[in-house]
């Protein structure tokens, strides 16, 4: 952790109401970047490949409007190299031919191929042999690739840089029926890495995964609390509830952890649902991973602490002011840097607490319902909540940007007449801002785009 | 209704298990704060298992829970059983939620079960129990009571009543215990309702619920109107309405009767009070909150001989009562004498029937119906309400002054739970239509706090 970061951390949780001195490293959330997971993924593929001296990256492939796609190439061949070990990187795509004759000095070059499709970086990396020699080019002119790596990461602020902007527009709202009425918590993203994006509903009798499809959820896989955990001996009278989505690679997939104050213990399941360990408490998102909240019904605040003993060791220090929502994310900023967020509700006052650098701020009337994201990938986090109020027909989604330094700004407030029972931000999943998901006491589920 | 719609009843709630409450979202409902009240009914103590104990019929639903609860179509679903009870042989084995604990911190097993029937068999006031198998205590698991029958649905409608509801051994009126929202600090004056974190089915939303005893029905409105209370009992006020009060009217949380005993001579016979109480002038009780009156008919004179009206001490509203059946029903030679009496003298006549008249409570056993003639029955002779639950009579009607024809007890009116409260608080009805739920009670939030 640097020094910048770690005086950061601490601001924010005075801020935030928590002690400082009550631990000497408070732990930070992270995220990797979509360029750094990309390369890092593709280096673990091919090690033990023979070295490349140089990386070429091919032209952009895309969806959508790239002005400046052929610095986004560059720029990634550079990570990559730099993940190789490579002592070169072209400062210009280069197409297969040009490339074999721009890499023919290196015993080897990684030829990197990248396209932006439907809200994915796909890269895909072929390390080919550069014919050394007279002989070797006449009779080998052009030699297959001898590895190849593939490698996937959502678009986030930094590649976003180098694409055309995202206009924070919601105006498309699709509704769909569901057969579970309880649903108290919802989690959104690629569960078995295929690129499509999958749900996660958390009712109190059931868990449930799919997709939305002819106006209703179609689930594909559920499972009942029932066969997870027994009731809490002691629950709270207004369950609290999370759904974290771990993230996975092919071909094990995501991991989905499931916390329900109406139960004695939470569960690590699979992809398919199916359990894999046990955990304590409610799980909270935490960067790239996420930690479990604990709430008392005799305590205002809830405690945290890792979900599993077998997760790293995670010391966060308890809160001081009256809270019942927390949510902590990290975002990768434009400048491929991990911004942490924490947000902290008061139930007594319906206002929320930001804190991100050191920075804190305030929004008032926030509802039990609250989740941080970029949905435009600028680097610039929205908090997306329900609103404060005890009547479904009041409620609303209610988006605000928030610049750490300045003031929070309302960006977008959707009625939601039905009330919000429930509300995920999806990875972005194409040229547009990134999905949000809400369940609805009516027994929807709404996907506003 | 028939034994497999009860299991298949059964089958469809088992997966919501306890869950009554719906799942909230929007704001959440806000933890803490206190309800002020002033009531005109004895507070000493709190016996759920006391047919006729008007401060059970009030507070008893806050402090303890039955084993099966009623849904909103009055199907069992279990609360602190950790499901429907299983067969094994010849024996209903009924298993209770493991970790349960009561508001004093005493861990609750079979053991407690047990003792809870034995002693509401004891009190009279749960007729089921009469035709059911004393249980015994599982020998290889504690949490187990096994009954010596095969009906299953007998033992879960018998522990659904609400003078079955799950207390520790040594139970004691004047320290109940229970696993309810709260935990209940009676005294002669005053009742304090304390959040019970160890509640099996959530602890209340609102820190305590003080309850003074009011001396008289003026004095709950005057400390209304004057701002000293949050809820006016029966009205918004004695001289005008508190300025933005709500109204409320929650329906009965029992019957208030007349009931007379051997000392009446003839005019102790079955009949003859209900006779009476229907004549009753209803202009000269409207102001006691008896709920709907009917059109008197018939004369309302006392021919009996003179003697005492008894009535429990501490009971303001009751004293008004009779006082005012009193001055109705008395004739020179022929006069009713209200005098009030404890609650444990009252009992012991009740029991011997040795008396002449008695105003008293009766609370429900269940929704309205039949269970309405088991409760009145049973609060005169509880193996005759047995017989009622064992061969139903064919009735058109079972409207409470129409089943008490044949009883020696006649219904004056409701014991209403009605008046107005406070702008910011939010008073709960209970779950089955009748009563308040004070549990589910809370303070709206303070905006900008």
């Amino acid at each position: 952790m640097t020094l910048r970061h770690w005086l950061g951390a601490l601001a924010s949780l005075g801020v935030l109401g928590i002690s400082s001195a009550a631990f000497a490293d408070p732990a930070l959330p992270t995220r990797a970047s979509a360029m750094a997971t990309v390369a890092e993924r593709l280096s673990k593929e091919l090690a033990g490949a023979p070295p490349a001296g140089v990386v070429v990256a091919a032209p952009l492939r895309t969806d959508e409007s790239a002005p400046r796609g052929d610095e986004l190439v560059v720029r990634l061949g550079q990570v990559v190299g730099g993940a190789l070990g490579a002592s070169l990187a072209r400062p210009e795509p280069l197409a297969l031919p040009a490339a074999r004759s721009a890499a023919r000095r290196a015993d080897a070059f990684v030829y990197v191929q990248a396209e932006v499709l439907r809200g994915e970086l796909r890269v895909s990396a072929d390390v080919y042999p550069s014919p050394q020699g007279f002989w070797e080019r006449l009779l080998r002119p052009n030699p297959s690739p001898i590895r190849h790596a593939f490698a996937s990461a959502r678009l986030d602020a930094e590649v976003r840089g180098f694409l055309a902007p995202v206009p924070l527009v919601m105006g498309q709202i699709d509704r769909a029926k569901t057969e579970d009425r309880d649903v108290v918590a919802l989690a959104c993203g690629d569960l078995d890495a295929d690129g499509a994006l999958d749900l996660v509903t958390l009712g109190r009798r059931r868990i449930a995964r799919g997709r939305l499809r002819g106006g209703r959820f179609e689930t594909s896989h559920a499972i009942e609390w029932s066969a997870l955990s027994p009731i809490a001996p002691a629950p709270l009278r207004e369950p609290m509830a999370g759904v974290a989505i771990l993230s996975g690679t092919w071909p094990s997939g995501a991991f989905v952890d499931v916390g329900l104050t109406d139960r004695a213990s939470g569960m690590r399941l699979d992809r398919t649902l199916r359990p894999v360990k046990p955990i304590e408490g409610v799980p909270v998102s935490f960067g790239d991973r996420d930690v479990c909240a604990t709430y008392a019904p005799s305590e205002t605040t809830p405690t945290f602490a890792r979900c599993s003993q077998d997760d790293p060791q995670l010391e966060l220090a308890p809160l001081s002011n009256p809270t019942d929502i927390v949510t902590i994310e990290a975002l990768t900023t434009r400048s491929a840097g991990s911004l942490a967020i924490w947000a902290a509700r008061n139930p007594q006052t319906g206002e929320l607490r930001l804190v991100a650098n050191g920075f804190g701020t305030t929004i008032a009337g926030v509802g039990a319902q609250v989740a941080i994201a970029d949905l435009d990938t600028d680097g610039i986090p929205e908090i997306i909540s329900s609103a404060d109020v005890l009547s479904p027909s009041e409620d609303a989604l209610v988006v605000h940007s928030w610049r750490p330094g300045e003031a929070a700004q309302e960006r977008a407030r959707i009625p939601v007449p039905q009330g919000v029972r429930a509300i995920a931000v999806c990875p972005p999943e194409g040229a547009g801002a990134s999905p949000i998901a809400v369940a609805t006491a009516g027994a929807e589920i709404w996907v506003v785009r | 209704m028939r034994r497999r719609d009860l299991l298949l009843g059964m089958a469809a709630t088992l997966a919501s298990g306890w869950l009554g409450a719906p799942a909230f979202a929007l704001g959440r409902i806000p933890v803490g704060g206190r309800l002020a009240i002033s009531l005109p009914w004895p507070l000493a103590s709190i016996d759920p298992a006391d047919l006729c104990d008007p401060t059970a019929a009030l507070f008893a639903h806050a402090i303890a829970d039955p084993v099966y609860a009623l849904d909103a179509a009055n199907e069992p679903y279990p609360a602190l059983a950790l499901d429907y009870p299983q067969l094994a042989g010849q024996t209903t084995k009924v298993k209770l939620r493991p970790g349960l604990v009561s508001a004093r911190g005493k861990a609750l097993d079979a053991r407690d079960l047990v003792f809870t029937l034995e002693r509401a068999r004891r009190m009279g006031g749960a007729p089921r129990l009469l035709d059911l198998p004393t249980p015994t205590v599982d020998r290889h698991d504690p949490l187990v009571a096994n009954f010596a029958t095969t009906d299953r649905e007998q033992v879960v409608r018998a522990l659904a009543l609400p003078t079955t509801a799950l207390v520790p051994r040594g139970f004691s009126p004047t320290q109940p215990d229970g696993t309810g929202a709260m935990r209940a600090e009676p005294g002669t004056d005053r009742l304090v309702l304390v959040r019970n974190p160890n509640a099996a089915r959530g602890a209340s939303f609102l820190d305590d619920v003080v309850v003074q005893r009011a001396p008289d029905l003026s004095a709950s409105l005057r400390a209304f109107e004057a701002n000293s209370t949050d809820v006016g009992w029966l009205g918004a006020g004695l001289h005008a309405p508190r300025p933005q009060a709500v109204p409320f009217d929650f329906g009965k949380a029992g019957w208030i009767v007349l009931q007379t005993g051997s000392e009446a001579g003839a005019w102790g016979a079955p009949g003859v009070a209900q006779r009476l109480v229907e004549a009753l002038p209803s202009e000269r009780l409207q102001h006691l909150g008896l709920g709907p009156l009917p059109v008197p008919r018939g004369e309302a004179v006392w021919g009996g001989p003179p003697g005492p009206l008894l009535y429990e001490e501490g009971s303001a509203q009751l004293a008004e009562i009779a006082r005012t059946l009193a001055s109705i029903l008395s004739r020179p030679g022929h006069e009713l004498l209200p005098e009030p009496l404890s609650r444990a003298e009252l009992q012991r006549k009740r029991q011997s029937g040795t008396f002449l008249a008695m105003l008293h409570v009766v609370r429900p056993l269940g929704p309205s119906g039949l269970a309405s003639l088991v409760a009145l029955t049973a609060a005169v002779d509880s193996r005759a309400a047995l017989d009622v639950v064992r061969r139903p009579p064919r009735l058109s009607s079972f409207e409470p002054r129409s089943l008490t024809r044949m009883l020696r007890l006649g219904v004056v009116g409701e014991l209403r739970v009605t008046g107005a409260h406070a702008a910011e608080l939010r008073l709960a009805r209970a779950a089955s239509g009748d009563g308040w739920d004070l549990g589910a009670s809370h303070r709206l939030p303070r905006k900008g706090a």
